[in-house]
């Protein structure tokens, strides 16, 4: 059977399987329809492919996707009550966390302070602590170790890194040298 | 002395979406009942299987979210189309891994042909159901839009993001390869 030509026409059989079409294109394609076999037989294929699709749906439950899209107004929540398209937050990443923590380190506090003994051993052997304090308050001072990098941070430890670096002022007023306390302060590793 | 008859055409879109807007939850309801099947279909024709019904709900929730900001110069089905395509994005990405709807292989088209068999017990439409799975996936979804929503080639570019004329190219290759393929098993 050889493939019909009127490329026009065949975009009318789906509206045409549908009953979708306007009267008078109807009564055009069932003109055609009659004389070409190659149409009828695309058309029974639009037909079976349609009820396939219906078929794939029919499982769907409109109505309790009504109960649950309420519920969700309801809630004003906009993320999927059945929580498929995510699973863990995004920012929950160890690599985000990480990423995030470098942001604020270097938006908050500046430049970091990096003091390398070029006298010593490698710096991958080298055991760096971060000492950030609070608005120079000493009371407040809290210790992370970010020994091998921010990388290697636990989630706690970044949870905690990014807890204390919230509290600090967004700008800072002075140069390190002028801080009580000195922002980061690298220990050799025993 | 005529008779007044009182008619009930159906709300339009617009009309529901307004309600909506003005505190009237059951005007959401009509609307996930008018458009939630064809949603379904085209979910179904993403390559999505078990999820299904979740990804629509998925699709509601945050087309409802957003409807304020709703532009009608397109149609809602539309929109609800390309929230529907986005979500299946995002969470095929976010899952990681291959899933049947991308392989689609010949492992996946010999479940659904027997899962087909309570369904249509036809074997050209369990041909077409393979045979469809070999279609790219931009076929596959202007093919689905055209033949199950009736839906225009600009509409279509809309929901798959081509143009016009690229998805009707799409459409009628779809077609030929369907009848080649069905034909030649």
């Amino acid at each position: 059977m050889s493939e019909c030509m009127e490329f026009d026409l065949r975009d009318d059989l789906p509206r045409f399987a549908l009953d979708a079409l306007e009267p008078a294109a109807a009564e055009t394609v069932r003109t055609h329809l009659a004389g070409c076999a190659s149409c009828q037989a695309e058309l029974a294929l639009l037909r079976t492919a349609r009820r396939l699709a219906e078929a794939d749906a029919s499982t769907v439950d409109v109505g309790r996707i009504v109960t649950a899209v309420a519920e969700a107004q309801t809630r004003g929540a906009s993320p999927s009550p059945l929580r498929l398209v995510r699973t863990k937050p995004r920012w929950a990443s160890r690599g985000v966390l990480a990423a995030a923590a470098s942001v604020v380190l270097m938006v908050s506090v500046a430049l970091p302070v990096w003091r390398r003994d070029a006298s010593t051993a490698a710096a991958d052997t080298r055991r760096d602590t971060a000492v950030v304090g609070a608005a120079g308050n000493a009371a407040g001072v809290v210790a992370v170790p970010v020994e091998g990098g921010l990388e290697s941070l636990s989630d706690a430890d970044l949870s905690a890194l990014l807890g204390v670096l919230d509290g600090l002022e967004a700008t800072p007023v002075a140069e390190p040298t002028t801080l009580g306390t000195p922002i980061v302060d690298v220990q050799e590793v025993p | 002395m005529g008779t007044i008859h009182a008619t009930h055409a159906p709300a339009s879109d617009a009309e529901l979406i307004s309600r909506w807007l003005g505190g009237d939850q059951r005007a959401a309801g009509a609307l996930v009942e008018r458009h939630a099947p064809a949603v379904a279909r085209f979910a179904a024709s993403l390559g999505e299987r078990e999820g299904v019904e979740e990804l629509v709900q998925d699709t509601f929730v945050r087309a409802f979210a957003s409807l304020d900001g709703f532009r009608s110069d397109s149609a809602l089905r539309t929109w609800l189309f390309t929230i529907c395509k986005r979500l299946w994005l995002d969470r095929r990405r976010s899952e990681r891994r291959r899933r049947e709807d991308v392989e689609l292989g010949e492992a996946h088209a010999a479940t659904d042909a027997d899962a087909l068999d309570g369904l249509v017990a036809e074997e050209t439409a369990a041909r077409i159901r393979a045979v469809m799975t070999t279609l790219s996936p931009m076929q596959r979804e202007v093919f689905a839009l055209r033949v199950n929503e009736g839906m225009a080639y600009e509409e279509i570019a809309q929901v798959v993001g081509s143009t016009a004329g690229s998805c009707r190219v799409h459409y009628h290759n779809a077609v030929k390869l369907i009848r080649e393929r069905v034909t030649d098993e």
